[in-house]
């Protein structure tokens, strides 16, 4: 089924290959370069799943759920943190502020793809 | 009175080939535990069941050759590729005791040289390599088999606001194998007032699965820590009472369990009518409870099956072919009387026949792989013979083939295996001077294709010499020196009678009998055979075949008062034709038809139909291996089911003609070859009897 995934990441690169493993499996995908960006691409359109870095220029992703989690069309969409083994601290903050799916960098496609189904 | 002494023998030549098949596969594994057990398995049955009807001999031959496989299985004996070959000397010695209760002297002197060879090979070396790293016993195999577990699901609470949803993970649980999924309101909720984006849902989950601990696991990867999930494994003979199913939901505590079960009665209504707990819950867990049960009978080893005589299939076969008829024959009563409620009567009649038939179709229809099984043997035994290492790879075990068929169709295909063997793959210093490795393989694959089965040989060995095949065709007489063949023209050549291009007549192919033969029995089967090969590189054949010989799906066509049937498998499409839109060219008659020209002949002249010829024709498309044809007629009337009766003796063969069947009203059509009536349009002879 296909989904409309926002994915957020500073990083052209890893937007990329986000991306294009979301659209090979048929997923339409909507980029943002960070928390700010990302929150005005939230315009009411439907967005099943958001897939978003932690550490980003102007609003980063622990800031950017927080935010999300207030908009009260999208609070209930499931978020999926990328994120590096150093970022333990991180990831408890993350949770703390309702992402509570994680997917560790660097991944393989594959993984990707599994983490979304058990998401959305 | 079946005599037990033959069914004996078939329970032994079955034996004997599950034995020979395990020796194979114990060749390239030897420690593969599975298969010592079924190799040992099937001595022992033999053994005893020979005992049992007069072979005493075989009983007492089989007798020490088991003695002597308990030390492979025991781990005490290695298994070289030495006493492999001892023992499938054994087993062939075994089929050959198998005539005769009472063996000749010749015989048993044989048996004693061979249990002599058994007890050397025995004393010589002793286990080699001792079984330390513990061999894989026969517990671990079992491990393989489905488990059942039952898992407990309640998501917290705050599940919705966390951004999760209920319905991945079920959906992930059921791709991993069946699953009864029950879902109700979580226990530990009940008493709250409702708020509407709080998840106060829970579920069990029943799930039969081949899959390893880890792999649940995984699916509640990322809510395991706020979630509370309960996964627990249900043996196979674990009884399963709706009482303890109720424990587990946590809908009664076990005290008041045990109290109700004093009272000795159906635990589930007694509980419901206490109050104790509602329909639902009882409900669900009758539910589970029959999921389980299911699942756990299902696991019962293996699908019983029973053998019954090829002549009764092949009479249920007969029996079902008279009831197509019958039913439509009704059918067409039903149309022609325009009675509503026999016409819905020839309705259902129609659904229970197809059901019928199909079912009866399918017993008929055998895995083509235990053909390919035997293969495996004999490609062994003649590389060996002719020096050769050769592997053989096979595909499409599973692809399904009416047993006929089948049987028939092994002759053409050990004769094509021989071929490749003797001609196509090269001695292992041949190849490695040419660059290849020194093993050459051979493939056998089996499938599906457009509607019929496609059976592929292919070597990677040295190919056919084109030259050499035009000029031996010339030499015998088959083509003229100018004539102009294409590649896949000269390739049919050596399916030519008459044709062998082997310059030495070798033991194992080439005694004359050629490549004609294979083609004369494909063809028979209503198959076709084609061979492509590049020199140095291999050679492919390709058969392809209809599923069955005893059923069509045709299309029923008209010229003037008589009836034809096409089977609809070959049929492209159907089009409008006036007389003029047929161009004639050199004697042929072509139609356009998307953009080719595609060569048609008009089926009132190729049998001679009389009658007036309608201004505006109908012209069938049907394809035929490669080749299209179409085939004008005059009227198309439709899809028609129907058996396929063989012509009597006098018109078996002629042209064109595949056999007849009988008509709802009672009448007879033709049903066509197409294959030959391109042929004979090719060369412009059609018959005009």
């Amino acid at each position: 089924m296909s989904k409309t995934i926002l994915v957020v990441d500073d990083s052209p690169s890893i937007r990329q290959v986000v991306g294009l493993t979301l659209r090979a499996a048929g997923h339409q995908v909507v980029e943002a370069v960070d928390g700010k960006d990302a929150l005005t691409k939230l315009d009411g359109r439907k967005i099943h799943l958001i897939v978003s870095d932690v550490n980003m220029p102007n609003m980063d992703g622990i800031s950017f759920v927080k935010e999300v989690k207030k908009l009260p069309d999208y609070c209930y969409t499931p978020i999926l943190m990328l994120t590096t083994e150093s970022e333990e601290s991180k990831k408890a903050a993350g949770r703390e502020a309702g992402a509570k799916a994680w997917l560790l960098k660097p991944f393989k496609p594959e993984m990707l793809l599994s983490a979304i189904t058990k998401l959305a | 009175m079946i005599d037990p002494v033959q069914i004996f023998k078939e329970e032994a030549a079955e034996h004997l080939h599950v034995l020979e098949t395990a020796l194979l596969e114990l060749e390239e594994h030897p420690n593969d535990q599975a298969q010592i057990s079924a190799a040992f398995r099937a001595m022992h049955t033999i053994k005893g069941a020979g005992g049992m009807v007069g072979y005493d001999h075989l009983s007492y031959f089989t007798h020490h050759l088991e003695t002597f496989f308990d030390r492979v299985r025991d781990g005490r004996l290695a298994l070289t590729s030495e006493k492999i070959n001892l023992v499938l000397e054994a087993r062939d010695h075994i089929a050959t005791l198998l005539e005769d209760p009472e063996p000749s002297a010749e015989l048993m002197v044989i048996s004693e040289t061979l249990l002599r060879h058994f007890r050397q090979s025995e004393s010589g070396t002793a286990a080699s390599s001792a079984p330390s790293q513990s061999a894989p016993s026969v517990a671990e195999t079992a491990d393989e088999q489905s488990c059942l577990y039952r898992i407990q699901i309640k998501p917290h609470r705050n599940a919705f606001k966390d951004g999760f949803d209920t319905l991945p993970v079920i959906r992930e649980l059921r791709s991993l194998g069946p699953c009864h999924v029950s879902g109700y309101l979580s226990p530990d909720l009940l008493d709250e007032s409702f708020e509407a984006d709080t998840c106060y849902l829970a579920f069990t989950v029943l799930l039969s699965s081949q899959c390893e601990r880890a792999a649940l696991d995984d699916v509640f990867m990322f809510v395991q820590d706020d979630w509370d999930i309960q996964i627990s494994t249900i043996g196979n003979d674990e009884a399963c009472r709706v009482g303890d199913l109720l424990v587990k939901d946590g809908a009664i505590s076990p005290e008041v369990l045990e109290s109700i079960i004093q009272t000795q009665a159906r635990t589930g209504e007694l509980a419901q009518q206490q109050g104790l707990v509602d329909k639902e819950q009882v409900d669900r867990a009758l539910a589970e409870q029959n999921y389980i049960r299911q699942q756990q009978k299902s696991k019962q080893p293996e699908e019983q099956s029973i053998r019954v005589p090829q002549r009764k299939l092949d009479s249920l076969m007969d029996q079902v072919g008279e009831l197509v008829i019958l039913q439509a024959r009704v059918d067409q009563l039903a149309l022609d009387l325009e009675h509503e409620q026999l016409a819905s009567m020839a309705e259902e009649l129609e659904r229970l026949v197809t059901n019928l038939r199909e079912i009866t179709f399918d017993i008929r229809m055998l895995p083509i792989g235990s053909t390919f099984g035997r293969f495996r043997r004999l490609v062994r035994d003649l590389a060996q013979e002719l020096g050769k290492e050769v592997e053989l790879e096979t595909q499409g075990e599973d692809t399904e083939l009416d047993k006929v068929v089948l049987d028939k169709l092994v002759d053409p295909l050990v004769h094509i295996l021989r071929n490749s063997l003797d001609h196509g793959i090269e001695t292992p210093q041949k190849r490695i001077e040419q660059g290849k490795t020194g093993k050459g393989l051979l493939s056998l694959k089996a499938s599906h294709y457009q509607g019929q089965i496609l059976i592929e040989i292919s070597d990677d060995g040295a190919g056919l010499d084109k030259d050499r095949i035009r000029s031996k065709a010339i030499e015998k007489g088959l083509i003229r020196e100018d004539a102009q063949l294409d590649n896949q023209e000269i390739y049919a050549l050596i399916f030519e009678p008459g044709f062998s291009t082997a310059a030495k007549i070798s033991d194992v192919s080439g005694r004359g009998v050629g490549m004609d033969v294979v083609r004369s029995s494909i063809e028979s089967l209503q198959g076709r055979v084609q061979l492509e090969s590049e020199k140095g590189k291999g050679t492919r054949i390709r058969i392809l075949l209809p599923m069955t010989l005893s059923i069509i799906e045709g299309l029923m066509v008209a010229v003037s008062n008589e009836k034809y049937v096409l089977p609809l498998n070959l049929v492209e499409e159907c089009i409008e034709t006036s007389a003029s839109e047929i161009s004639t060219k050199n004697g042929s008659r072509l139609i356009k038809h998307r953009n080719q020209m595609v060569p048609c002949l008009r089926l009132r002249e190729c049998f001679s139909v009389t009658g007036v010829q309608p201004s505006l024709e109908q012209t069938v498309v049907v394809r035929s291996g490669d080749t299209q044809l179409g085939i004008t007629v005059d009227e198309v009337i439709g899809n028609f089911q129907t058996v396929v009766r063989n012509l009597g003796r006098l018109y078996q063969d002629t042209p064109g003609v595949l056999g007849a069947t009988i008509l709802g009203d009672g009448g007879i059509a033709m049903i066509l070859d197409v294959g030959q009536l391109a042929g004979a349009n090719d060369s412009n002879k059609v018959q005009t009897t």
